[in-house]
């Protein structure tokens, strides 16, 4: 099979989004470069191509000291990168002061994501979450256990759960969320749990191994089945 | 390290779980190797499309676009920006005088501030150089310690290929020394071997000449018994003759060689006869002779009776006379005597025969 064929798009439907782009030169298909033409068709849409056209000249203009670039870049990102804040530290304040560190954060090392547009949701979720687990431990304070030491049957349950807009529905299209959220499903509830600890609490593995009662190798080996079989199943899976 | 392993410290990365030291380390690893590097971004991509599929997408404050645009420092300092005065905290003005000495005492302040801010703003560098040395630091021990290891590493190898280097010459000393051992035995088994080939071909060679004598002698035997047989037939027939009653007859022969052998005719009236004899050894001529001897009942002494040579095939026909009458016969026999004869036998007997 090759890469058009593994194509989540297939050609007819990436011509209609063209068309219906069409009126639009940074979604024109004729007015990509090459290799913007070869990435749409190995099944990245228009809109991806245009979203990283945008980010790019966003992180240029950020190197060259234009502030609307950085407002560019909340306007794509700002909402998830609160969100998950939000999750963090359960406090609006201190998320909204983590949110504007991580895109300050981002003017100051700008330079280091030039030409890559795809690195800075990463480089976002990273700073945001550092930020947000040390106003965590500065302040002695823990997100509420019942938001993120979820039982198995709690995380069970949640999964039905389905019709709640998340913070990945904003950024990608319905087929590609579903996929992730079916790759998710597929997980035991015990394996996500380990990485939603491990992620919003900010706990270390041996601390979540003795909160669960669990021996850190159990706990090690629960996040990197959970990580490796989701690398697998979402392989080539990007908000970008 | 295991694949298995290498991702628990690509998650412990991720979780920014490792100590500083491990961080460096690993990102230096991530700088060297590609694949590692794809490893953790792989990684980092799923883990925040789940983390993201699981977190409630919440509106921020309408302004907070605003107030980052606005924290934006002007000289791309973040940490100028942070102190800088807010709308909250703005100074508000007092009476002249007091606004004198206000103006002085924020002209100082503002001094100070500035002093402060530059160096704080040069202790952020430092901060930050610090931060980076250190890093470089960690990443060189990192180094020097995976160095040192192979260092290390590689002189055990050393040792232990000195080691066996030792034990494979002193095995090539043992070899060689045994392989000399065994060219001088195969040398002494090449001249045994040559020495009894060339005997063994000596004896071959005595052994076909030895066949062939006897296969000579075997014809002559033969022969000989062939004449034999005739010459038996011969005395039978003459015997039926009344000649033979004028005659007699004795066969010669010898004790010592069967071969030799001949017979002699005596005629009873006229005191003579003829002898024939076969396979004799031819003599030398100049010095010896065959001497034919008559014996007499009436003699104490053999009679000479002539002396004779014999041909090439050891044949010879003579006709012989006692040098004395004898009125009867008893047998003959030829010796081997001095040229010219004996007066009474002094060789050796080389045939005889009675009548």
């Amino acid at each position: 099979m090759n890469a058009f064929m593994r194509s989540t798009y297939p050609l007819c439907t990436i011509l209609k989004m063209v068309a219906d782009h069409g009126g639009e030169p940074r979604t024109s298909f004729s007015s990509l470069t090459r290799k913007a033409q070869a990435r749409m068709l190995m099944g990245v849409s228009p809109m991806d191509e245009s979203n990283r056209l945008k980010l790019s000249a966003a992180i240029d203009g950020i190197h060259s000291g234009e502030k609307e670039a950085l407002g560019t870049i909340y306007d794509m990102y700002g909402k998830v990168v609160y969100s998950i804040s939000l999750k963090i530290l359960n406090h609006s304040a201190d998320a909204e002061e983590a949110t504007q560190d991580a895109f300050l954060s981002l003017w100051k090392h700008a330079e280091s994501l030039s030409g890559k547009p795809a690195k800075v949701l990463p480089w976002l979720l990273r700073v945001v979450r550092n930020r947000s687990i040390d106003t965590i431990r500065k302040s002695s304070r823990r997100p509420p256990s019942s938001q993120v030491m979820k039982t198995p049957e709690v995380a069970e349950l949640e999964k039905d759960h389905a019709e709640k807009s998340t913070a990945l529905d904003a950024l990608l299209d319905s087929e590609r969320s579903d996929r992730v959220k079916r790759a998710m499903n597929q997980l035991p509830p015990d394996q996500m749990t380990v990485i939603e600890l491990a992620y919003f609490s900010g706990f270390s593995q041996s601390e979540i191994a003795r909160e669960l009662n669990e021996s850190l190798g159990t706990i090690k080996s629960r996040a990197r089945y959970a990580l490796s079989r989701l690398r697998k199943e979402l392989e080539g899976c990007h908000v970008i | 390290m295991s694949f298995e392993e290498l991702e628990n410290l690509a998650i412990a990365y991720l979780l920014d779980e490792l100590g500083e030291s491990e961080r460096s380390a690993f990102e230096h690893r991530m700088a060297k190797e590609h694949e590692l590097a794809k490893l953790v971004d792989d990684l980092e991509r799923s883990m925040g499309l789940a983390i993201m599929a699981s977190t409630d997408l919440v509106e921020p404050s309408a302004d907070l676009r605003d107030r980052l645009l606005d924290a934006i420092p002007e000289d791309e300092s973040l940490s100028a920006t942070v102190n800088e005065p807010t709308s909250e905290n703005k100074v508000v003005p007092f009476p002249v005088l007091k606004a004198t000495l206000a103006v002085v005492g924020w002209a100082a302040a503002a001094c100070l501030a500035i002093v402060y801010l530059n160096q704080r703003e040069n202790f952020d560098d430092l901060q930050t150089e610090k931060s980076s040395v250190i890093a470089e630091n960690v990443s060189l021990q990192s180094r020097v310690g995976e160095l040192s290891e192979a260092a290390s590493a590689n002189q055990a190898r050393i040792e232990e290929l000195s080691s066996s280097m030792d034990s494979a010459l002193a095995e090539n000393v043992s070899l060689q020394s045994r392989v000399g051992e065994l060219s001088e035995a195969a040398s002494a088994s090449q001249a045994r071997n040559e020495e009894l080939s060339s005997s063994l071909d000596s004896a071959l060679a005595t052994n076909e000449s030895l066949r062939a004598q006897l296969d000579q002698l075997s014809v002559q035997l033969v022969g000989v018994n062939v004449e034999r047989d005739n010459l038996e037939s011969i005395v039978a027939n003459l015997r039926q003759q009344t000649v033979l009653d004028k005659v007699q007859i004795a066969a010669l022969s010898s004790e010592i060689d069967e071969l030799r052998y001949g017979f002699a005719v005596w005629d009873t009236e006229g005191d003579r006869g003829i002898v024939k004899v076969f396979n004799l050894q031819a003599l030398d001529i100049p010095t010896q002779d065959y001497q034919f001897w008559v014996i007499s009942p009436d003699q104490e002494a053999p009679i000479p009776a002539g002396v004779f040579q014999v041909d090439e095939q050891g044949r010879a026909e003579y006709a012989f006379a006692p040098t004395i009458p004898v009125t009867s016969v008893g047998a003959f026999a030829i010796s081997l005597e001095p040229k010219g004869g004996s007066s009474s036998p002094t060789g050796p007997i080389v045939l005889s025969g009675a009548l």
